[in-house]
């Protein structure tokens, strides 16, 4: 990595994403949709058996393993964070039903892959928090075969539409701090060079995330007013979230905030 | 005029029917099966469904024993959510196209899956019939999982059944391919034995951590001798004890049959709520379909006997109000209720909030709602519905948001699902009941190879169970030889 900043600021959102508290708030798998909707975007991209996927910035490799067992393909997981590849790894290991994956630390950005040899290269609710998206869709381009699908899922932001109270960690956590509009990803895929095939509006994932959220949440704050007093002072955004989610909810129903998948392919 | 003397001049005084005519619907023949006419009558305060087939004459047989509450559950009836897709045409009409065909009312709560035909027991009240058998493959259960997914979109529970799942080579794989497709709740419907017996097989299980849904019909051992054929009582215990070391959690489902057990379910909810590996109970009445002990039509069990029960034989601790009709499938089908434990300490949910203010489709629409009443709603009908599964976190996050602030439990998140218990009482149809009305709206559905999701109680009255088995049979059948074949050539 030539800018170190980058490189924390990457970190600090891996090391959010295997934090126990975001662990037991979102359950094991860390986007809207959960693996019903990775696998949704797996048959849009048509994965085929013996196929090779790549899963950028992977995170313990939940969705990894489920797609290669799902699809009967092979899987690559990459992950920046330092424990996350070798937690994958041995998760991987110890999982009842063997699957075809193979877990790397590395950059999502630039994944550690010789080029033009991979046949679908998905990427989950991660390409939000890219600080140099352009270069991501070149470095996914690169190792794709002539053929192969790009499949990304994420939220959408449209622009000047996020108040500011959602720039801390919920909104980290939902990955709104740096998302794009709609037309925003198409841009990015296009201009990337990649042919756009098929885009779906599942923004109502967002809002059955969000129920979820909000009697998870609303169960810790009963159970911390009685146990601990006085909320420790990293966990102040916990009494806000409510409001947070609240918020959150409406501006997904205005169409401020979505989450959407798309499916591009590399030109032969 | 004359008049033989000792005998009464046939009265010109018009009488009463005996009866209150109730509706008229349509069922099926117990003999023939064929589709015909039946009324739902109401007498003495019970209701009764009374039908005619002209060929094989009239039936009559129980429905509820109690038509108060028969007919107020009619107002918790909700609008259906329409599936994605379907899998049938109208072509006969209903129950003859299943399924699901356009006609349809409701989409699929939950989805049971029949793995196999064979069984380690012998109960004579099986309704997964003995005699020739079938064994799912993978690629078989990966479709029919694909499937589901497509016509559901977004699966709630699934859960696999047989015969004896446990007894599957390849039940592990069908575990982790349901949980992959992101079905939320995985289910094994087991007897147990093999959790009791089999140290590795239980290891593998808890690694995947589906819930238990253990057959567990009573605490005395004639209650098995006569439900199950043996006395399974220690192996039973055993099972539970195991399943809890494992750290898994089991809803115990009990067939609950008149002059066996009925005047155990008191005891039933009793040991559920005691022992810490069990999140719910799920009672039952034995459906008189596949193999049965000889019954009367108008002796079987119906959901008030069950709820009587409980609150008779459980000093106080339950009140009939307590029981609350499912809105999601025909409410007629299933009760639930809730309960919040603590040590000896149980609150009952629908004490904590007028359930009828929330699950009232039909009365109550001009009320004026609490501010947050979109939400508990929401909550309440997660929770009244086929597909709450007992003792998950989703479950215990729809029963916070339903209590909202006016209840402060002093526990994390962990600790609070281990302490929300559900009863579920659920009657399902046999051919002397069975109702087009309630089938139309079922939820609880049996996935078929084909791509079919057939209703429960169609499946297993209307005939489709014996024509899918018959078909997977002579299919199994076939490969063999051809196998066979191959392999002398």
């Amino acid at each position: 990595m030539n800018l170190p900043e980058e490189a924390i600021a990457k970190s600090c959102c891996a090391d959010l994403y295997q934090s126990d508290l975001a662990r037991m708030i979102l359950g094991d798998t860390l986007h809207p949709g959960g693996m019903a909707l990775t696998n949704r975007l797996g048959r849009m991209m048509g994965i085929q058996p013996g196929d090779w996927v790549a899963d950028l910035a992977c995170g313990r490799g939940t969705s990894a393993m489920a797609v290669s067992r799902a699809f009967h393909c092979k899987v690559v997981g990459i992950e920046f964070g330092s424990g996350a590849a070798a937690e994958a790894r041995a998760s991987a290991l110890e999982a009842p039903i063997r699957s075809e994956t193979f877990f790397v630390r590395g950059d999502a950005e630039q994944p550690p892959l010789r080029s033009s040899v991979i046949d679908a290269v998905l990427c989950e609710c991660s390409m939000s928090i890219f600080p140099d998206k352009p270069s991501a869709v070149k470095q996914v381009k690169g190792v794709l075969r002539p053929g192969g699908r790009f499949g990304l899922s994420d939220v959408t932001v449209e622009p000047g539409s996020l108040p500011q109270g959602l720039n801390n960690v919920v909104g980290q956590v939902l990955c709104l701090a740096d998302a794009l509009s709609v037309a925003g990803y198409e841009n990015l895929l296009t201009h990337g060079g990649m042919k756009l095939q098929h885009q779906e509006d599942a923004s109502d994932e967002i809002i059955n995330l969000l129920d979820d959220l909000a009697g998870k949440l609303g169960m810790i704050l009963a159970w911390q007013k009685v146990s601990q007093p006085t909320l420790a002072a990293d966990q102040d955004w916990l009494r806000d979230a409510p409001d947070l989610i609240t918020e959150v909810r409406q501006l997904v129903t205005d169409g401020k905030l979505g989450y959407w998948l798309f499916v591009a392919e590399k030109p032969a | 005029m004359d008049t033989v003397r000792g005998e009464a001049p046939k009265s010109r005084v018009k009488q009463d029917a005996d009866y209150i005519f109730h509706e008229l619907t349509r069922s099926i023949c117990p003999d023939c099966k064929t589709v015909i006419d039946a009324q739902i009558i109401i007498r003495d305060n019970k209701v009764f469904m009374r039908k005619r087939c002209p060929t094989h004459g009239w039936f009559e047989g129980i429905i509820s024993s109690d038509a108060e509450m028969y007919v107020d559950s009619v107002k918790f009836n909700k609008p259906g959510t329409i599936p994605l897709d379907f899998s049938t045409e109208v072509k006969d009409g209903c129950p003859l196209d299943c399924g699901l065909c356009p006609e349809h009312k409701q989409h699929m709560c939950l989805a049971l899956i029949e793995v196999n035909s064979a069984c380690n027991l012998n109960c004579p009240v099986c309704f997964a019939n003995a005699g020739l058998g079938f064994s799912l493959t993978m690629e078989q259960v990966e479709k029919m999982l694909d499937r589901f997914v497509e016509t559901e979109g977004d699966p709630e529970v699934v859960q696999f059944s047989g015969g004896e799942p446990t007894i599957h080579p390849q039940l592990f794989e069908m575990i982790q391919a349901a949980q992959d497709r992101g079905i939320r709740q995985v289910m094994v419907n087991t007897n147990g034995v093999r959790i009791a017996k089999d140290d590795r097989f239980l290891a593998g299980l808890a690694k995947l951590n589906p819930v238990i849904y253990f057959q567990f019909d009573g605490l005395r051992r004639e209650t098995y001798e006569v439900i199950r054929g043996e006395d399974l009582l220690d192996i039973k215990m055993l099972a539970l004890d195991r399943i809890h070391e494992a750290g898994m959690s089991a809803v115990l489902v009990a067939a609950i049959e008149r002059g066996v057990n009925v005047g155990e379910v008191g005891a039933i909810v009793e040991f559920g709520l005691a022992h810490p590996a069990v999140r719910g109970v799920v009672l039952q009445p034995v459906t008189h379909v596949g193999r049965h002990i000889d019954f009367d039509p108008m002796q079987r069990v119906t959901i008030p006997d069950v709820i009587h029960g409980i609150v008779d034989q459980s000093k106080g601790r339950f009140v009939m109000e307590d029981f609350v009709p499912v809105p999601c499938c025909f409410p007629t089908c299933q009760v639930n209720s809730y309960v919040f434990v603590d040590g000896d300490k149980t609150v009952p949910l629908p004490r904590l909030l007028e359930i009828d203010q929330y699950l009232d489709y039909i009365t109550n629409r001009a009320l004026p709602k609490a501010p947050n009443a979109a939400d508990v709603q929401k909550a309440l009908e997660g929770l009244w519905s086929a597909s709450a599964v007992a003792g998950t976190e989703k479950t215990a996050s729809q029963f916070e948001c339903a209590c909202g602030p006016g209840l402060d439990l002093p526990y994390s998140m962990n600790h609070l699902k281990d302490h929300i218990f559900q009863i579920a009482i659920k009657d399902f149809m046999d051919a002397y009941t069975f109702n087009v009305k309630q089938v139309m709206k079922c939820c609880v559905g049996i996935l078929v190879p084909d791509g079919r999701a057939i209703p429960f109680c169609a499946y297993n009255s209307v005939g489709y169970r014996e024509e899918i088995r018959e078909q997977l049979t002579l299919e199994q059948a076939r490969s063999k030889i051809e196998l066979a074949r191959r392999s002398n050539s």
